[in-house]
């Protein structure tokens, strides 16, 4: 009886779906979390009458074959990369990307990797890092003698020192862009990682065409909607149970014909 | 003799295969853009004259002669990916296996970039454009946008017009697997369907119907059962008392 095992496979992937979902929820609060979707396809379908075949001599052909598909398997999870809000900290080196970009991250091994996360700290060399001490590229160093710190829409970074009316300009914040968001890499620590899905990264200033603006003194919070993930979550557990509910079926029917005597 | 045990047989067999269909519909039940199917039944009929009985009729049979797909649309969900691409109406995507060059359809629009920049299903089967070809991405392209016609353009310009597509009769594609579907016959444009870009078709299974016909199925394989019992002893009791020696 195919039908357990078809309903195991439905079983299975349901799970995933409720994985996928339960990480969506406990990430509720992490900074410019993008909420993740899993995608199911069917499995490979078994002909048991095939379709056109010849029915008499004279070249009638069936209308319709048999083909019964063996269940369900999880074709991908991806990233959902719609706009998380904004939320006020007051803190001078939070800055929140409005509007499409990534802020380019030097790994300590030398490669790129990409946030949106844009919690920043102020490194003991006075650098912009992430909170893991990354430096955000290009480097910008802060005045050890800066009493201000501005950072305006299109990222120019400026700095007032102590005794000075005028402020400076020390560096200008740099978003990446790319043609397929849905296929970076996610690394966790908010971080994520070109790869041949997401294209090459596109460097540009805040504000350019086709890339968002900063602000500073806000985070992007995470895109998770609560509502829908329970929703989703329900139906979710809902499917789950029908499946089990076909194979007691299945189990029943089996059974009954195993009392025939 | 044994026809009642014959056709009580023929229904159970029958009931068992759509029973493996409804499991393969709930087991899709959050599959993109999977259609549902249904077995389809007819009796097979034997006449009983040759018995030279007046009062009997004909004995039937039950014969599942084919499965019907469901090609209803199924119900749209914003993913707000603007490679997601859900058909409104009736038609296909034209995709390419880039190895073996075997065309499928699809209405499967979870898309992504291949590494060859093309414009591809999640499993990398190339999406064709009405040219014929599969769709290039510019490498440094930041922004895409796909048309309700089709058409994808870049800030590079316009990459190519994806092919809708559809057939006489959509009852004679095959399922493949991974949401694609197989035809012999020749697709042809499809005048009706549009596409949406940032949402994404769901199943188009009806949970609540594949749960009654699941019951249905169980209740009259059990009902069938039963006649099966009856008949049994029906024969022992009769074996005993035509049997008895007076």
């Amino acid at each position: 009886m195919k039908a357990l095992s078809t309903a195991a496979t439905g079983m299975l992937a349901q799970q995933m779906n409720v994985e996928v979902i339960s990480n969506n929820i406990a990430n509720m609060n992490t900074t410019a979390y993008k909420r993740q979707r899993a995608e199911f396809q069917d499995l490979l379908y078994q002909n048991i009458e095939r379709v056109g075949a010849a029915t008499s001599d004279n070249g009638t052909l069936a209308p319709s074959g048999i083909q019964i598909g063996v269940g369900v398997k999880a074709g991908g999870v991806y990233r959902i990369t719609g706009q998380g809000s904004l939320t006020e900290t007051g803190n001078p080196y939070d800055v929140a990307i409005s509007g499409k970009g990534y802020f380019r991250v030097q790994m300590p091994d030398g490669t790129n990797s990409f946030t949106r996360a844009g919690s920043f700290q102020i490194s003991d060399q006075g650098q912009l890092v992430t909170t893991d001490g990354f430096v955000i590229a290009p480097g910008i160093t802060i005045p050890q003698d800066a009493i201000d710190v501005s950072i305006n829409n299109v990222g120019q970074v400026q700095a007032q020192i102590a005794g000075q009316v005028q402020f400076n300009q020390v560096g200008q914040l740099e978003l990446s862009n790319f043609p397929n968001e849905a296929g970076l890499e996610g690394l966790g620590d908010n971080l994520y990682r070109e790869s041949p899905a997401s294209g090459q990264a596109l460097t540009g200033n805040p504000g350019a065409p086709g890339f968002g603006t900063v602000q500073q003194g806000f985070l992007e919070i995470s895109n998770v909607n609560p509502v829908a993930e329970i929703t989703a979550l329900i139906s979710a557990q809902r499917a789950y149970e029908m499946n089990s509910k076909v194979i007691t079926t299945a189990d029943e029917m089996m059974n009954t014909t195993s009392r025939l005597r | 003799m044994d026809t009642t045990l014959y056709v009580a047989l023929s229904h159970q067999a029958a009931m068992r295969r759509s029973l493996d269909l409804i499991a393969n519909n709930i087991a899709n039940m959050n599959t993109t853009a999977f259609r549902r199917e249904q077995v389809m039944f007819q009796d097979y009929v034997i006449e009983l004259d040759r018995l030279d009985v007046d009062d009997m009729k004909d004995v039937a049979f039950v014969q599942d002669y084919g499965v019907a797909r469901d090609f209803r649309q199924g119900r749209l969900q914003q993913t707000g990916n603007p490679l997601d691409l859900a058909i409104s109406g009736s038609g296909f995507f034209e995709v390419q296996n880039p190895e073996t060059g075997a065309i499928n359809y699809s209405r499967n629009g979870s898309l992504k970039i291949t590494e060859q920049g093309t414009l591809a299903t999640n499993t990398g089967q190339e999406v064709l454009s009405a040219g014929g070809g599969p769709i290039e991405i510019p490498a440094d392209a930041s922004k895409i946008d796909i048309a309700a016609d089709g058409t994808v353009s870049t800030n590079q310009g316009v990459a190519g017009r994806i092919r809708l597509v559809t057939f006489d009769n959509e009852q004679l594609l095959e399922k493949v697997g991974d949401t694609l579907f197989s035809s012999e016959e020749q697709p042809i444009d499809a005048e009706e369907a549009t596409l949406v870009s940032g949402m994404i078709e769901g199943s188009n299974v009806q949970p609540l119907v594949e749960m009654t016909n699941m019951m249905k199925v169980m209740r009259s394989y059990q009902s069938v059962n039963n006649t099966i019992e009856k008949y049994q002893e029906m024969r022992v009791s009769s074996m005993r008392n035509l049997g008895r020696v007076q």
